[in-house]
């Protein structure tokens, strides 16, 4: 067990240092000199050269890399153009509202996706089955902020059951969940579609196991043949595809906070797009970065601990 | 089956083996289609959703810009069926003219997307070794970082117009295609046909054009619809926030980000471009989705 995990760590350190790379080339590569692009076309020449020492971009490219690479390892992030505020404070200070609201949206979506795969798999072309797909296909092809608006208009503007503007700074326990059920079930929703179908289809998979069929065999009820020997095996491609879901969750996130106008790392990117506070931005990407990582570690050690056959590996 | 010849009964390198490819390849997602007649309904709603876009010039009942400050946020009526916005332009209007910005944008991306990715998995799955290790790991890597944060910052960079939207996007896209085009270039490189050419001396090029590449298209297409979904959904997201084709030029994502500033009392400005987006995406994923059932070996004969 151990030597599998040291070797999905040290994966995710050569992932790392490759992303990591690559935002540094990605902020740089793109044409427009930021120092130009802040201050327009009519600032002087000296004023350029001021904010271009300030970002750091005038020393050489090899020299910038090794500043970022150990600014990122040593928790210095740069500072914000816009506040002047260090920039991993900012991104710290609204980073738990929108991991509240990703688990949160995972959370439901597995308690809904799973068992609604599963037993459209079960019941394979009924029309419980076909009724099951047809909706997470609809699901899916909800862009996150069409979906929101709709919800926000039916619930929060009509039966008026929630607020329009969720603070996401609640203090008690009711108001936080107040705050979060709306955007919640947004998220949760469209990630229940998708888990859904991965659910379906891992468990179809499993049925055809011959394992199962020998189970069938043996005249065990059909209820614990799922229960006990299907729906562990289901839970493997689930958890891999969940994780390779987080860009589309977090993608969703984004949508979702600047509709519910909810504080997180969503409204944070777009209001450095506008601003065009570029180390925000290089911070917002590092920070991305990392949660895929960390997360793309996780799935593959959660693996492990669903599935005793990989220990070895 | 057909009785069409099959690629691998004619001579490769003549008219006839190209004709005969794509016979079988047109064969293929026909019975494919047939296979699930959910197909047929998603390409029957593309199909008419594109027709309106390339009509719009004519059936538009107005022009998309033009503004009218004496019928602004009209509810839905005989005259703008499904009302007017709030510089009183017709929203069926902009509607029509958005779905040209919306599948331009999707099917160009996705098709640079799908050639250059296609390009890129079929030579890692063709060459093999530390190559293709070095290539897919990069591939994984781009994977897991969230698209519409890559578009994003792309976008903001280089300036929202059609053309950085398309490259942005299709970066996006790159990765999946690779994915999909590497996995079944692996099993058709061990085919007897494959190794048959390659004694004859064929070149690398000729290998993976001519013959792999017939055989992995279909796989390669159908995801090809799922990921112009998927474009169309970022290209609209990208709008919502800000990031579109700059106004006044009508998109969906632009006319919902501006509807929602009037949801409280003028619903339709958000609703209609709404349900025009979810139409096309829905479409385009029927359309993949029955067609990847159909394809998928693991499934085929079963059910």
């Amino acid at each position: 067990m151990s030597g599998f995990v040291l070797k999905r760590l040290g994966f995710a350190c050569i992932t790392l240092l490759a992303v990591l790379t690559i935002v540094f080339f990605i902020v740089r590569i793109l044409p427009g000199d930021p120092a130009m692009v802040i201050l327009g076309d009519q600032a002087s020449q000296q004023s350029i050269d001021a904010l271009r020492a300030r970002l750091g971009l005038d020393v050489p490219l090899p020299l910038q890399y090794v500043a970022f690479m150990r600014g990122v390892f040593e928790g210095d992030w740069g500072t914000s153009l816009v506040s002047g505020r260090p920039v991993i404070g900012e991104i710290l200070n609204v980073l738990p509202a929108t991991i509240e609201l990703t688990l949160a949206a995972l959370l439901l979506g597995a308690a809904i996706g799973i068992p609604l795969g599963v037993w459209s798999a079960v019941r394979r072309n009924t029309v419980p089955d076909y009724a099951v797909r047809l909706a997470s296909l609809l699901g899916l092809s909800f862009p996150a902020f069409v979906s929101a608006v709709l919800l926000l208009f039916a619930f929060s503007i009509e039966l008026r059951w929630f607020p329009v503007m969720s603070s996401g700074r609640g203090t008690t326990l009711g108001e936080r969940l107040n705050d979060l059920a709306l955007p919640a079930i947004n998220l949760g929703l469209i990630m229940a579609a998708y888990i859904t179908r991965v659910a379906r289809s891992a468990m179809l998979e499993v049925l055809g196991q011959d394992y199962v069929r020998t189970a069938k065999a043996k005249g065990i009820a059909h209820a614990t043949i799922i229960r006990r020997h299907c729906l562990r095996n289901t839970m493997i491609p689930v958890v891999t595809v969940v994780g390779l879901y987080l860009g589309i969750l977090i993608g969703n996130s984004v949508l979702t906070e600047i509709v519910f106008n909810r504080p997180g790392l969503g409204r944070l990117i777009v209001g450095a797009l506008n601003q065009r506070d570029y180390p925000m931005l290089q911070g917002m990407m590092v920070i991305y970065t990392l949660m895929v990582v960390v997360v793309n570690l996780g799935t593959d050690l959660t693996y492990g601990l669903i599935d005793p056959r990989i220990k070895y590996a | 089956m057909s009785a069409s010849p099959s690629p691998t009964t004619v001579a490769p390198g003549t008219g006839a083996y190209l004709r005969a490819s794509l016979a079988a390849l047109g064969s293929g997602l026909l019975k494919a289609f047939n296979t699930n007649k959910t197909s047929w309904i998603g390409l029957g709603l593309f199909v008419t959703v594109a027709l309106l876009a390339l009509a719009a010039p004519w059936i538009a009942p107005h022009d998309p810009l033009d503004q009218n400050i004496l019928k602004r946020l009209k509810p839905p009526s005989a005259e703008f069926w499904f009302g007017t916005d709030a510089f009183g332009r017709d929203i069926l209007s902009r509607i029509l003219w958005g779905a040209r910005i919306s599948l331009v944008i999707g099917l160009v991306s996705i098709t640079i997307a799908l050639v250059i990715g296609t390009a890129i998995g079929l030579m890692a799955g063709y060459f093999g070794g530390r190559f293709d290790i070095i290539v897919m790991q990069t591939m994984d890597v781009l994977l897991a970082f969230p698209s519409l944060i890559l578009g994003l910052i792309v976008v903001a960079m280089l300036g929202p117009s059609v053309t950085n939207l398309i490259i942005a996007i299709a970066l996006t896209a790159i990765p999946p295609f690779a994915r999909i085009a590497r996995a079944p270039t692996i099993v058709v490189k061990e085919r007897e046909y494959i190794e048959a050419g390659r004694s004859l001396g064929y070149s690398h090029a000729r290998l993976m054009g001519g013959h792999i590449l017939p055989n992995i298209l279909p796989e390669v297409l159908v995801m090809g619809s799922l990921w112009m979904a998927t474009a169309i959904r970022v290209e609209a997201s990208l709008a919502f926030i800000g990031l579109g084709v700059s106004p006044p030029t009508a998109t969906w994502g632009g006319m919902i980000r501006e509807g929602f500033e009037s949801i409280l009392d003028s619903f339709w400005l958000a609703l209609f471009p709404s349900l025009a987006i979810l139409v096309v995406v829905f479409a385009l994923n029927l359309l993949g989705d029955g067609l990847r059932d159909a394809i998928d070996p693991r499934l085929r004969g079963e059910g």
